[in-house]
């Protein structure tokens, strides 16, 4: 009979005492984070990639709610139809809605593109809602004759109606890997809406900030995998690499993915694809100017984020490739070998684990008399291995 | 009071001392900053699940989790270094033995050979180890190579920068492989192995409490550490089944200790 231990001795209060200091010291780390955690969130990489120019403040600090338009005045405009308790509603001066907002004439609310394609001219409401252009009429865009206007709109055309008010980021576009072939007929590369409209249409594009966005951080991958993740389009030009899975499991693409959603400034301090890669003046990486061409200018890139990289840094960047024997062999040959220890191991481990139990449990189901032997050695003189039983050499053995 | 070598000291009662009040500390240590880096760092490695962004918002966010991370290491890495000053205090300082019986030798590979022979039904000669059985230098050494690992990989990690100023660049993605395939190597061993001899095992279920009262049962001390026992028991002029001596007042000792607290109530 187990008598219970009498006298735990030091080891019930220094093991309380241990782990409250562990509890203690997690406890401050966790603690000292939060607090500067607020204030790190203005280093953002991102800022160039902040589209929306209307401006949130007025001279004295009071928030602005701009609702003027480049067309009208407000002594020229009709009443804006804004429901006061709606969130979200949207400016719609001409009542074009009142046709293309109705669902029901969307049969035959179609037009032909100069492809043979049709598209619908129908625009849901509900989506316009959250367009960060909600409160800049129809007409801004479409002209103030917009049934006489040259439509639907290309790539390219769409790209220069934006850039009639962005103009700075169309001079980036027009000039980049995505704009230039523009220019030169090919609509493959994306324009515009390709990455700032979740659905691919101009009339509900989110601000960059809105966790909603396919251009905010979080939400960047996915939005440039749409293309760079098909295999397709991605060998009609050569780029072989997963760009998308290698993202996604490196450190930037797992600290983005695993990034609270409630605290989503923490994802601006978060690298994805145009911290490095560039976003309206985007580069490909055989462009010898590109951010991430050679390692002088990777080296450069990473400094953003890792002040005093250098290149020596970056020579360690895996970028979208795996490891392979000409791309970092150690690293490979590192894979390899902890690939095959770790498994041998615990292949080893599970044998140390599964004999014992094993042996036990045969001498348990072959009953007492065997279990009563095994035992009694507890009693044998001097703990010294005494051969018995020499001639047992098989299990299926019985005694 | 003496937990090692052969000195009728180390009898409290029924109980043999096997582990100091420092070894016990340093456990505690560990493990319990193993249970917290192994919970904030496995959902790192496995981050496409499900369950690791449920358990990531759960802390705040990646940041808040990473750092409670980084905090659980500095425990361990002072429950290592507590461990080397300890031992360098007890031979150079104190002039104690060196403790020799956690070095690896011939014996250990050849009781590995016998245990599985025993295991396997080959052999009805059970393995009588001495001090530290082959598992359990094999434990020491394996928490000792994973340290370095582990360690080295986290603080290379931890400072990228850094490090790719005294060291090349690979360093770090191989880091990064080091530390994550170890950390499931560890995690494994110690939820396979570990968990097995120390509460799973038939003869040790639920527990064995050694580790934090530092006092072994005499009857399991001459179950699991024969030959070290049988030194013991010479030295303090005690018949070997001495641990055995209260057994009869139990209901039927020898067929399975481990049910002996089930039947308490069939006794009264």
């Amino acid at each position: 009979m187990l008598k219970p231990v009498r006298k735990a001795g030091l080891a019930l209060p220094v093991a309380c005492a241990a782990i409250a200091c562990v509890l203690a010291v997690v406890g401050f780390f966790a603690w000292y984070h939060t607090v500067p955690a607020s204030a790190d969130t203005g280093t953002s990489p991102s800022t160039t990639a902040v589209t929306d120019t209307t401006p949130v403040t007025d001279l004295t600090g009071a928030p602005v709610i701009a609702v003027t338009t480049t067309t009208t005045t407000p002594e020229q405009a009709p009443a804006i139809p804004i429901d006061p308790s709606a969130p979200h509603a949207y400016v719609d001066e001409n009542n074009c809605l009142s046709c293309h907002g109705n669902h029901d004439a969307g049969g035959v609310m179609t037009k032909q593109r100069p492809d043979g394609s049709m598209v619908e001219l129908y625009v849901d409401p509900a989506q316009l809602r959250f367009s960060i252009h909600r409160f800049t009429d129809c007409t801004t865009c479409h002209g103030a004759k917009p049934h006489e206007a040259d439509s639907p709109f290309t790539k390219l055309s769409q790209a220069q109606k934006c850039g009639t008010c962005h103009k700075y980021e169309y001079t980036q576009y027009i000039s980049s890997v995505h704009g230039r072939p523009q220019v030169e007929g090919n609509s493959d590369p994306a324009t515009c809406t390709d990455c700032h409209s979740a659905t691919g249409s101009a009339h509900n594009i989110e601000r960059v900030l809105d966790p909603n966005s396919s251009a905010y951080p979080k939400n960047v991958a996915k939005t440039c995998g749409k293309c760079h993740d098909d295999p397709k389009l991605m060998n009609k030009y050569g780029i072989v690499e997963k760009v998308y899975d290698s993202y996604m499991n490196s450190f930037h693409g797992k600290a983005i993915n695993l990034s609270d959603d409630n605290t989503g400034l923490q994802q601006l301090n978060m690298a994805t694809c145009i911290n490095c890669h560039g976003s309206h003046n985007i580069a490909a990486v055989t462009d010898p100017d590109a951010p991430v061409a050679g390692m002088e200018n990777l080296a450069k890139t990473c400094e953003q984020c890792h002040p005093g990289a250098g290149t020596r840094f970056a020579s360690g960047f895996l970028g979208h490739k795996g490891a392979e024997l000409d791309h970092i062999p150690q690293v490979y040959w590192g894979e390899k070998f902890f690939y095959v220890l770790t498994r041998a191991t615990l292949a080893g481990g599970v044998l140390l684990v599964i004999t014992p139990f094993g042996r036990w449990g045969v001498d348990k189901l072959r009953g007492g008399k065997k279990r009563g032997k095994r035992h009694s050695k507890t009693h044998d003189q001097a703990g010294e291995p005494a051969p018995e039983n020499d001639t047992s050499q098989t299990p299926e053995r019985e005694e | 009071m003496a937990t090692t070598g052969a000195s009728a000291e180390r009898i409290d009662g029924k109980y043999i001392r096997r582990f100091d009040v420092h070894q016990r500390i340093q456990h505690i240590m560990m493990f319990s900053s193993f249970i917290v880096l192994a919970i904030t760092g496995l959902p790192m490695k496995f981050s496409g699940w499900a369950s690791s962004q449920w358990w990531m918002d759960v802390w705040g966010g990646i940041a808040n989790l990473r750092t409670v991370h980084h905090g659980a290491a500095y425990v361990m890495m002072a429950s290592f270094v507590y461990h080397l000053v300890y031992l360098g205090v007890n031979i150079i300082v104190l002039r104690r033995p060196f403790p020799k019986d956690m070095l690896p030798g011939i014996q250990d590979v050849k009781d590995l050979v016998q245990d599985f022979k025993y295991n396997l039904g080959f052999s009805d000669q059970k393995v009588q180890f001495g001090r530290f059985s082959y598992r359990e230098k094999f434990d020491y050494w394996a928490v000792g190579w994973g340290l370095v690992m582990m360690v080295g990989g986290g603080l290379i990690l931890m400072h990228p920068v850094g490090a790719a100023k005294i060291l090349p660049g690979w360093i770090i993605p191989l880091a990064l492989v080091a530390h994550s395939d170890e950390a499931v190597l560890a995690v494994g061993w110690i939820l396979i192995v570990h968990m097995y001899f120390a509460h799973l095992h038939p003869l040790i279920f639920p527990m064995n409490k050694s580790i934090f009262t530092g006092k072994v049962p005499m009857h399991l001390y001459h179950e699991e550490h024969p030959l070290e026992y049988a030194k013991i028991m010479a030295a303090a002029n005690l018949p070997l089944d001495a641990g055995a001596e209260e057994k009869p007042a139990a209901p039927a000792p020898a067929e399975s200790p481990v049910f002996m607290p089930a039947r308490v109530p069939e006794q009264s």
